[in-house]
């Protein structure tokens, strides 16, 4: 489940932050998930970084990381919810739906806003990103959740 | 000092991109002085082989102890059968030599040949078709001013984002991950084409067949020698150790002196491999300085320098075996050396340290191997003339085409040396040639006769080391006697590399850094001279090793 969730959130960010990488968003999605990567050291080759120029892997590197912190720190209280309505929950916090639909989504503490922002700056740091993309990225995550903060 | 250069002229010319190229490619040299060392290793190792199947313990130096063929008197009225089979305890180690390097290149040159279809068949590769990509890859490659025919290969994965040549021969390829080719392509141009300028620097700098035909080399010895070797050592020490208890018991003595040899040669032939395959990625890693330089004659270097430095924070994580295996210099390196070209004429010591071992494994072979080979088959063409034609000629004719042919045998013998010390000569003079590049360019250059002694410092402990590891007679657990040599060999080859390096320098230095264009021929006769010097060099080396043991013991 967390894959999809993941692949969807990151969509989301990803039309907000770079729509023109929506074209091939789905090759990428898949691509991430099966952690296939360039061979940057081949004999008389050349690899790009990590990501090349690329945000969708980035972001999804971060939504993966978030998801799986929301799955098993926030999510606990409703686990015995059916996993649809979990996703619903989660994607919530990244579209313009939650302000309709305040009350089937969840809230965070200030507590675990933090620790989101700490993990989203982390990765970041990990991800080495060029500075700008980086910057739009945090800002869109962390604007998505501060949105929501209870 | 009389030997540091004045900096009368504050305003030297800076060192272009091109200007690089105006000068030889540092590992050309070393790395065809590298293919025929590695075939020399396995051909040493190689001839253990038999020794160890048929329990003889000779080593590769066995074939000079069968004299008696070289008396000629003997030969001359010895009768048929025993002419013959001394023509066979002749011949039978040179068909060992003769097959076992056939079955090297043999298996190598398949490798080789196959080796790209390996790489489209593993990479799941697929020939570009779609028009535009391939128009766009062809601007490129007539910007790097190639005309010959590349194929073009991409894979199936979005986030590839690397690019690669390879190839065989004539037959050239060049992959481009699907990342780099639609992504980066589309969203930063510049960049995808220094990187496929790079990759076409490669072709340009002639690396593929070098890379690829010495990377199929390496396999054998590690495959084939070392694996065998290491088989056949342990089945002769068992079959040893047994033999000698069922015969007459066998003491702890005697059972860890045998077992000590075994290590011994087990362990040099393991050093000299694993050294080998990292000089193997080193000399990689350095073509890639040039082919950075080289794509940066074409297109600033500015966009290849962003990546490096963004990439440079990302590798200080990777540990010490990453870099030494891999097959890039670190990306704070190159971009190092893009921002400042003169770098890479800085002179090493690692370098010279490593050319001159090289060097010396590969002499060693030519001598012993090269060398004995000729000798062989002169001497039994001779012998051969002067048995099978007794009789049948006029005597004075049949001497005189004997006599003749023993001259011819030994000017090839000659020419095989010269030969050999030519090969070497480029690759050891480099470094000194380096200092004069330097001197050139940069506004303030060391002083050269410090340099000129510290690369003779290491040249000669390149030899030395090349002695240790070379198992042949050098360093062995029971005789380390055989070590007393070593301060002798270092004191002779010392002088010899630091005069001829003087030598070397003053030459060139007016050629080197005149101000108009750069003369970089040298004279035959100059060549001649310098290549023997150093063949006499490597030589007296090679013979004070057991000079100096034997004068001292006994």
């Amino acid at each position: 489940m967390n894959e999809d969730i993941t692949r969807e959130i990151s969509k989301i960010i990803i039309e907000e932050i770079s729509p023109d990488e929506l074209e091939y968003f789905d090759e990428v999605a898949d691509s991430y998930f099966k952690n296939e990567e360039s061979d940057k050291d081949a004999q008389l080759g050349f690899g790009l970084s990590e990501f090349g120029e690329l945000a969708t892997p980035a972001v999804m590197t971060l939504v993966s990381g978030i998801v799986t912190y929301l799955m098993t720190d926030v999510v606990k209280a409703v686990k015995d919810q059916m996993n649809d309505t979990i996703k619903e929950k989660l994607k919530s916090f990244f579209t313009k739906k939650k302000k309709e639909t305040e009350e089937s989504s969840l809230t965070l503490t200030r507590d675990q806003l933090q620790k989101i922002s700490a993990l989203i700056d982390n990765k970041l740091k990990d991800i080495k990103l060029d500075k700008n993309t980086s910057l739009r990225i945090r800002d869109s995550l962390i604007s998505s959740f501060v949105l929501g903060e209870g | 000092m009389f030997w540091e250069r004045d900096n009368l002229d504050d305003d030297r010319n800076k060192l272009t991109y091109s200007n690089v190229f105006d000068y030889p490619l540092e590992t050309d040299s070393i790395f065809r002085i590298f293919l025929f060392a590695l075939v020399s290793i396995t051909v040493i190792i190689g001839n253990y082989i038999p020794s160890f199947l048929t329990d003889t313990g000779s080593s590769p130096l066995a074939i000079f102890p069968v004299t008696e063929f070289y008396d000629v008197d003997k030969v001359f009225s010895s009768p048929p059968e025993e002419f013959f089979r001394n023509v066979m305890l002749f011949l039978r180690p040179i068909t060992i030599q003769i097959l076992y390097m056939i079955l090297i290149f043999g298996i190598s040159f398949a490798i080789y040949k196959k080796r790209p279809a390996g790489i489209i068949k593993k990479n799941d590769l697929k020939e570009i078709n779609d028009r535009e990509a391939v128009e766009a890859l062809d601007n490129i490659r007539s910007k790097a001013g190639l005309s010959g025919k590349i194929f073009y290969y991409t894979n199936n994965k979005i986030l590839d984002f690397s690019a690669q040549v390879f190839g065989a021969g004539k037959n050239l390829y060049l992959r481009a991950g699907k990342g780099l080719m639609i992504i980066i392509r589309k969203k930063n141009f510049d960049l995808f084409e220094s990187i496929l300028l790079h990759e076409f620097a490669h072709i340009k700098n002639r690396d593929i067949s070098k890379t690829y035909f010495a990377e199929s080399v390496l396999k054998i010895p590690f495959l084939i020698t070392l694996l065998t070797s290491v088989i056949l050592m342990f089945f002769a020490l068992t079959k040893s150790i047994i033999s000698r208890m069922i015969d007459t018991g066998i003491s702890f003595g005697v059972l860890f002196e045998k077992i000590l040899v075994y290590l011994n040669l087990f362990g040099q032939i393991t050093i000299l491999l694993m050294l080998l395959f990292l000089i193997f990625r080193m000399l990689i890693r350095s073509r890639e300085y040039y082919a950075d330089l080289r794509a940066a004659s074409w297109k600033s270097a500015e966009f290849l320098k962003i990546h490096l430095d963004k990439n440079y924070e990302k590798e200080a994580a990777e540990n010490f075996t990453e870099r030494i295996f891999g097959y890039h210099p670190s990306s704070g390196n190159r971009s190092e050396i893009l921002s400042d070209p003169i770098k890479i004429f800085k002179p090493s010591y690692k370098r010279i340290y490593i050319d001159t071992l090289v060097s010396y494994i590969f002499f060693s072979g030519a001598f012993i191997y090269g060398i004995s080979f000729l000798l062989l088959v002169f001497t039994i063409t001779g012998y051969s003339m002067l048995y099978l034609l007794k009789g049948m000629i006029d005597e004075v004719v049949h001497l005189t085409l004997v006599y003749t042919e023993m001259i011819f045998a030994s000017v090839c013998m000659l020419l095989f040396l010269f030969l050999c010390g030519i090969l070497m000569r480029k690759t050891f003079f480099f470094q000194t040639e380096k200092i004069l590049i330097t001197q050139k360019y940069k506004k303030d250059p060391k002083a050269f006769f410090p340099e000129i002694m510290k690369l003779s410092l290491f040249s000669s402990l390149g030899i030395i080391s090349g002695f240790m590891l070379l198992p042949l007679y050098g360093f062995n657990v029971l005789y380390l006697k055989n070590l007393i040599s070593i301060p002798f060999v270092f004191a002779i080859t010392f002088t010899g590399f630091v005069l001829l390096n003087l030598f070397h320098y003053f030459w060139m230095d007016h050629k080197i850094t005149n101000e108009y264009k750069v003369d970089y021929s040298v004279p035959v006769v100059l060549r001649i001279f310098e290549g023997a010097a150093i063949v006499i060099i490597f030589l007296s080396a090679i013979l004070s090793f057991q000079f100096f043991s034997v004068l001292i013991f006994n």
